[in-house]
């Protein structure tokens, strides 16, 4: 399944955390149904971390990386944006690292 | 009209006025100036309060836009504000930056005649494209103002977004107020962003319970990865980024907020305690234009990147 970033926000810059939830529900539908999403960029000249948060980031509440890798595709998208992305997906697997620490100390203590 | 510009102006007894300094501009003394005014009217309501301006010889265009939140306030606040006695070099100034117009919501001009002041304007959460509009034609677009490579652009604007989501996102502000300054010789632009919302000391003392000082909660704010958002998006990047990139572009970031400075530039970081709280937050970030600044990146594994 092809989504075009374009399509779902409507815009040219992909700024918003409301953008990036929208985008977030699309992938998600599409991996309750086991596709593999291919994520196109094209058209799209400014990427937030912010959007990229709420759109992948946010994944890494629901999937592991190694799900992720296989059913997550990335076409059409600047080397200036990949490394935005790099560092959006390291903090999110650190967040939610943290987070289930947290929590199975809290459930032990 | 509830602003008004005045002159002749004699402060009488019981009257609400502040003196504005000699020389304004994105300085620790100009700072404690806003954090004073900002302390003393935050509360006010219904009042008449006049800002003089008769020691006033210089002010930073970019520095407007503090002026701006702070005028801004006092007359969401029902109040009366009188400018006071402006000499002729800082009336042209607040003319050609189109600093009046922001409060008669004027249609502002987009080619100022100083062509080194980028104009004041306000936004609010939801203009963010407006605000792209705004920093295209009063910063790239102008020609023979700025000559430099897309990729520079790119981050320019990456970072002044990043303030902009923050200024809404955290601080919960109503109205941002942003203003800029380009300085020809120094192949600098400088950019100051103002809101009056929650600040960044309020955020953390929240998030953590605790009472932390204004540039200890600045400090924590910028680290990479401190977020005080909290549920399933992940955050804490946006300062982290901004700074990586003003590192490698040997350029400036200052964040006044509540009763704390804080400043990185060329990588030093420095920061100090106000006498008085701002109530809200100033962001102002210096960009270097100078074609030697080229940034590298790295190329990303697409393989590796989830």
């Amino acid at each position: 399944m092809i989504i075009k970033v374009f399509s779902i926000i409507d815009k040219v810059h992909a700024v918003s955390t409301e953008d990036g939830e929208k985008l977030y529900r699309k992938i998600t539908e599409n991996f309750e149904m086991s596709q593999v999403v291919e994520l196109n960029f094209d058209g799209i000249k400014l990427i937030l971390s912010a959007f990229l948060n709420a759109s992948i980031g946010q994944l890494y509440s629901r999937y592991e990386s190694s799900y992720l890798q296989q059913h997550l595709i990335l076409s059409h998208i600047s080397n200036e944006d990949l490394t935005t992305l790099k560092k959006v997906t390291d903090r999110a697997k650190e967040y939610f690292g943290d987070r289930k620490n947290f929590e199975n100390t809290a459930k032990r203590t | 009209m509830p602003l008004k510009k005045i002159t002749d102006y004699t402060a009488g007894p019981g009257s609400i006025h502040f003196t504005v300094p000699r020389n304004i501009s994105t300085i620790l003394e100009s700072y404690e100036f806003f954090a004073s005014v900002s302390a003393a009217t935050n509360q006010l309501k219904n009042n008449s309060i006049t800002i003089d301006f008769r020691n006033t010889a210089f002010f930073d265009s970019n520095v407007c836009s503090i002026m701006g939140g702070i005028i801004h306030k006092l007359i969401l606040d029902n109040n009366m504000v009188f400018l006071a006695n402006i000499e002729p070099e800082v009336d042209d100034i607040f003319q050609q930056n189109c600093f009046y117009s922001v409060f008669t919501n004027q249609v502002q001009s987009s080619a100022p005649s100083f062509n080194t002041v980028i104009p004041c304007n306000k936004f609010s959460a939801h203009e963010s494209e407006l605000y792209l509009q705004y920093i295209e034609d009063e910063l790239f677009s102008r020609s023979g103002l700025l000559q430099m490579s897309d990729l520079l652009k790119n981050k320019i604007n990456l970072s002044l977004l990043e303030i902009f989501n923050n200024a809404h996102e955290h601080g919960c502000c109503g109205e941002l107020y942003v203003s800029g300054h380009h300085f020809p010789k120094k192949k600098i632009i400088c950019l100051t962003i103002c809101d009056m919302g929650v600040t960044i000391r309020t955020n953390v003392n929240s998030f953590f319970s605790k009472q932390f000082k204004g540039p200890e909660a600045i400090k924590w704010a910028v680290q990479y990865g401190h977020t005080t958002r909290r549920g399933n998006i992940p955050g804490g990047l946006g300062f982290s980024i901004i700074r990586d990139f003003l590192r490698v572009n040997e350029g400036k970031l200052q964040i006044i907020s509540s009763n704390g400075m804080w400043e990185e530039s060329k990588g030093i970081i420095f920061d100090s305690k106000l006498s008085n709280k701002f109530q809200g937050t100033i962001v102002n970030l210096e960009f270097n234009i100078d074609k030697k600044y080229y940034i590298l990146t790295e190329e990303v594994d697409l393989k590796n990147i989830f």
